[in-house]
């Protein structure tokens, strides 16, 4: 059961020296504690809690490298931490962690590889792939992150956001800033290559 | 037939394990200089308890009594025995005595009751050795009629007569015979040895046949390579003609408006189609086209930009 977030502000939160628990706390509940220096550090570790695996299989299919992965789920828990308390509760805060990871690991890349067009596949991504053991290297899980490799970085990201995070298309378009109907487009299109690349690897 | 991705969702072959992710969220929180607590992402052991289903009867007034099953945990412990002291273990080990009661002969006779012969029954012959010859003797002296005994011819004849014998089977031959029913050489040729052979070397010529005929897998990145290859190619047979000199003049009038594009080969102004660049009602036009279908808007390059933290 949840508790109204007027309850919280009024009983909880005059009270800094009561333990909360916020494994129970919702969305909400917990954006308000981002206010409260008192509790930011809880709120944050609640944050790292929830969303940790998140981000990083998120970064993980865009980037296919575990070490890769690693930092940037690091760097991208740092820009929360570094303004969590700027976050306002406008958008999801899932969508705001995702929009920051977006931008972590376009960073990355833009840092391996600076003239990097993101309109092309990155086939060497493929190269990666089994390189270390955090991987099913058999199955057609496989099959998918290798196919996943010839996809354009744009679609691949709306793919990704859509088939493993299953964001709806108005939250991937607030997170991408770009019109549902490109979405939608670019989804198809991807999907489309992706079972033809499986339909070879078969 | 294509693989529907949609249709069955496939997982992320990605698995590190929880340990990984609690190490990692110890990093995160020394990175932001905040003390480490461990988040307790570490998996616990699962222990399975044995449970033991018995049934419990729970309506018994009308019908059929209702049972169920109740799963409970059998108590498998088991109930420590008192050891004996020390002291009071014997020092000396017994050997066991063989008791052996011998039964006297006169025992028998103190068995109670008699034992009554069976009714009918003739000292000597037993029931089981009597005979229909028996029974009519003892027919005719209960009766006084005459018995004649009948006489069996068992007896073996001292002449028997001689007749041919034919044995059913020749058991024997003679030297003579072997040499003029002999086995012939084809019947001697182990025909199905032969055959196996034969089939063998047929299986073996079909295989090298097949393997020869199929060709060797491509591998993807060969066929992406080929695909790479023949694009330019498809590129090129489009763009092969040549462009003709036309009088513009001559074309109606809505054609001359669209003239320009045709030359250019584009029919839209890149500009143009930037969803976020272009006026209010451009994009509530562009929406409706899409969603009718009769326009498809391209990714916008702004959704790598950097985010307004």
């Amino acid at each position: 059961m949840s508790i109204p977030k007027e309850k919280i502000s009024d009983q909880e939160m005059r009270k800094p020296e009561v333990s909360i628990n916020f494994q129970r706390l919702d969305e909400n509940q917990l954006v308000a504690y981002f206010q409260k220096a008192s509790h930011v550090e809880d709120a944050f570790r609640e944050v790292i809690r929830r969303f940790q695996e998140k981000v990083y299989f998120y970064v993980r299919n865009m980037l296919v490298s575990h070490d890769d992965a690693n930092d940037v789920t690091q760097n991208t828990f740092i820009k929360i931490w570094q303004n969590l308390s700027t976050f306002r509760g406008e958008s999801k805060l899932s969508t705001w962690i995702l929009r920051i990871a977006s931008n972590e690991a376009i960073s990355h890349l833009r840092k391996r590889k600076p003239n990097i067009d993101f309109d092309e596949a990155q086939p060497e991504f493929a190269d990666q792939l089994g390189q270390d053991d955090y991987l099913s290297a058999q199955g057609v899980e496989a099959k998918l992150a290798k196919a996943m490799c010839y996809l354009p970085y744009k679609q691949k990201l709306v793919f990704v956001l859509r088939y493993f995070e299953d964001l709806s298309y108005e939250e991937i378009a607030e997170l991408t800033q770009t019109s549902v109907g490109a979405l939608k487009s670019s989804y198809h299109h991807a999907v489309k290559k992706i079972e033809i690349y499986l339909d070879v690897l078969r | 037939m294509a693989m529907d991705i949609e249709a069955k969702k496939i997982k992320s072959p990605y698995k590190p394990s929880s340990d990984y992710f609690s190490d990692l969220a110890i990093k995160i929180q020394q990175k932001a200089g905040i003390e480490p607590i461990d988040l307790g992402l570490k998996q616990e052991k699962v222990v399975f308890k044995p449970t033991v289903k018995e049934p419990i009867q729970l309506t018994v007034e009308f019908g059929f009594p209702l049972t169920t099953q109740r799963s409970s945990e059998p108590d498998i412990s088991m109930p420590e025995a008192p050891l004996p002291a020390i002291s009071n273990l014997p020092t000396e080990i017994e050997t066991p005595e063989e008791k052996v009661e011998v039964i006297e002969s006169n025992s028998i006779d103190q068995v109670p009751g008699t034992l009554d012969p069976v009714p009918g029954s003739l000292d000597p012959v037993t029931e089981l050795e009597f005979s229909d010859e028996d029974l009519d003797r003892l027919h005719a002296e209960m009766t006084g009629e005459s018995f004649v005994p009948t006489q069996v011819a068992f007896e073996k004849d001292s002449n028997p007569v001689k007749t041919q014998k034919t044995p059913a089977v020749k058991v024997e031959k003679s030297t003579a015979e072997i040499s003029d029913e002999r086995i012939p050489l084809w019947a001697m040729i182990p025909w199905s040895s032969l055959l196996g052979v034969v089939a063998s070397l047929f299986a073996v010529a079909a295989a090298w046949f097949i393997w020869n005929q199929i060709q060797k897998p491509l591998t993807v990145e060969q066929r992406v390579a080929r695909a790479v290859q023949s694009a330019p190619a498809a590129v090129a047979v489009n763009a092969s003609p040549e462009k003709k000199e036309i009088d513009i003049e001559a074309l109606p009038a809505s054609h001359q408006v669209i003239y320009d594009m045709i030359q250019e080969g584009t029919s839209t102004n890149e500009n143009e189609m930037n969803f976020n660049q272009m006026p209010e009602q451009s994009r509530i036009s562009s929406v409706e086209l899409e969603r009718n279908g009769l326009t498809v808007l391209d990714l916008e390059d702004q959704i790598f930009d950097e985010i307004e933290l």
